[in-house]
């Protein structure tokens, strides 16, 4: 494990010196897995190309900020700059739709969690990438980014009761593809 | 949505990846670039640097200083010219050898067993949070890092290569009967190696969520194995070395000898991952001085055989690295960039050596042997870390001169 660790400073620190070939070493491993962080937030390819790049640019140039708190602090500062790109990205690009969830704050009763034990992490993938740009964007934070409704307010300048309602409405329209996937795989709910 | 409904989808999507676009190699080795500047002071000509390149000149001034002082006549003088002319003669109709000494793939599948750490108060987060609440989504990391003390800006760690030898050797010895002795050889070690990829160990450091919590001890712990292959090949050249070295015969037998070595390495390195593969062209320049103690075991008028056992020291002086990314069929070629090695690179040998003199001054040898190179505990994994004790042929041209 100490030797793991080392590894992963390493990393960090040639990337400071300037290292080419840290680079390669840092895109071979972290580009694919930061790119599907980014995927969440991001469904227009040309989009998501240019967070992905911006996401890479922010992570050499500020990686004297890194500080290795142990393993898997570099994915984890990473793929936390990845959703900083995809938000400045949404908010650059989708700024109304974010906008409009000031104001879409009908909220709807809470279905049940469906079982996700048999849906395969691309399914599930793309079912949240299906989402509508707002709802996407709160569900994301709050469950993939561990965020608190009232966070999640202060980040996309909304209400926090605006934030759950959209959560819950997110929820439910998930719920209803996880249930149908799982109907049409035949399996029993 | 409960609290396991929400770690269940985390889990599922924790190490979720998709082929990640095409992008502006231009532009990161830009940024890359930047950051070396920022380091550069470390990067200016080194005190060693200097050193080395002093005591090369002092070392070849006191051998034909030395030289001329014991064979002042003319007709060793002569030799002496005709010496210097063999020896760059003789590097140059020495190519490298392009067959490749070792080709060795590893493929690492990584079954890392990583630590998924789960936050259970996000409260906590919000001190570690890139994403933190109060501020807009444009900041930079770097503002939101901030309040991370920038303790690492101190630290230096020395940058290493994968390395492989190809070197030659030129070195000044002395035959039974003369004192002083110059030497050329080709240094040829074949050694096996293995790439150790520093590519895995990091692999299995990731952590498997995009959040993280460094209050482990109030976090729900998941183990999971993340599997993924990432595939290195590393070739190396033919090693060869060539060098100037003093041979001071001390008795009938016994003589020592210490000089310089140049040593030229080259190797290709291949890393693959999913669609993403690069390769790397790396040339590493050593500078060695080494001291050897040889024992002359029996000589005739063509040919001797004798012991030799010594040790060497080793800086590199220069490396650069060319490297070629191919991301989705699609090829880049980075500009090439200076690579360091700071930790000194000790090795001791002992060898067996045969001599043919092919006239008075001029013979040919070869000296089979096995050295051994210290761990000089580099990061990256070097071709003399990965197989320290390794076989050695020497063999060469030696230059005799006697006092007559």
């Amino acid at each position: 494990m100490e030797q793991r660790n080392n590894q992963e400073e390493s990393l960090a620190l040639r990337l400071r010196d300037g290292d080419s070939q840290a680079l390669r070493d840092f895109y071979a491993l972290y580009a694919d897995y930061l790119t599907g962080v980014c995927a969440r937030y991001i469904t227009d390819d040309e989009d998501l190309k240019d967070v992905v790049q911006d996401t890479l640019l922010q992570i050499i140039s500020h990686i004297r900020d890194f500080t290795y708190r142990g393993n898997g602090s570099l994915r984890a500062w990473a793929s936390r700059i990845a959703v900083n790109e995809s938000l400045k990205n949404l908010k650059r690009q989708h700024f109304d739709e974010l906008a409009r969830l000031c104001w879409d704050v009908a909220s709807e009763p809470e279905e049940d969690d469906p079982p996700l034990k048999n849906i395969p992490p691309e399914v599930l993938h793309q079912m949240i990438r299906e989402l509508p740009t707002g709802y996407r964007t709160v569900f994301n934070l709050y469950v993939f980014e561990d965020k608190s409704h009232q966070e999640i307010a202060d980040i996309l300048g909304i209400k926090r009761d605006t934030s759950c309602s959209q959560f819950c409405r997110a929820k439910n329209m998930l719920a209803k593809k996880i249930i149908a996937y799982n109907q049409s795989k035949q399996i029993p709910r | 949505m409960k609290e396991d409904s929400r770690k269940e989808m985390q889990e599922k999507l924790a190490n979720y990846c998709q082929a990640a676009p095409d992008v502006s190699w231009e532009a990161l080795e830009k940024a890359l670039a930047a950051n070396k500047a920022a380091a550069s002071p470390r990067r200016e000509m080194p005190l060693w640097r200097i050193q080395v390149a002093a005591a090369a000149v002092i070392l070849l001034i006191a051998g034909i200083g030395w030289r001329m002082v014991i064979s002042p006549d003319p007709v060793t003088k002569t030799t002496s010219r005709s010496t210097a002319k063999s020896e760059f003669m003789a590097l140059d109709l020495e190519p490298l050898p392009e067959q490749h000494a070792v080709v060795q793939t590893t493929t690492t599948p990584v079954h890392s067993r990583a630590l998924l750490a789960v936050k259970q108060h996000i409260e906590e987060q919000a001190a570690v949070a890139a994403v933190t609440p109060s501020e807009t989504v444009t900041e930079t990391p770097s503002e939101k890092t901030q309040q991370q003390p920038a303790d690492r800006s101190v630290e230096q760690r020395p940058y290493q290569e994968q390395t492989q030898f190809a070197s030659r050797n030129l070195h000044h010895r002395r035959s039974t009967g003369s004192k002083l002795t110059a030497k050329v050889y080709m240094g040829n070690t074949m050694s096996g190696s293995s790439n150790a990829s520093a590519i895995t160990p990091m692999m299995a450091a990731a952590t498997p969520i995009g959040t993280f919590s460094d209050a482990l001890s109030n976090s729900v712990e998941l183990m999971f194995n993340q599997t993924s292959d990432i595939e290195q090949h590393v070739s190396h050249h033919q090693p060869l070395r060539f060098g100037v070295s003093l041979r001071y015969q001390l008795s009938e037998r016994w003589s020592v000898e210490s000089g310089l070595t140049y040593s030229l390495l080259s190797s290709d390195i291949t890393r693959r991952s999913n669609n993403f593969n690069y390769h790397t062209d790396q040339k590493l320049t050593y500078v060695g001085i080494p001291v050897n103690v040889n024992y002359l075991l029996w000589s005739n008028r063509h040919f001797s055989v004798y012991g030799s056992a010594g040790t060497m020291v080793e800086k590199m002086v220069h490396g650069h690295q060319t490297t070629q990314s191919y991301v989705g069929g699609k090829a880049t070629t980075a500009p090439s960039e200076h690579v360091a090695i700071r930790p000194l690179q000790w090795s001791f040998s002992g060898a067996a050596g045969v001599e043919y003199k092919i006239d008075r001054v001029l013979s040919f040898y070869a000296e089979p042997g096995l050295s051994y190179h210290v761990d000089n505990h580099s990061e990256v994994p070097t071709y003399y870390q990965d197989k320290p004790l390794g076989f050695n042929l020497n063999m060469g041209l030696r230059f005799n001169f006697s006092r007559k």
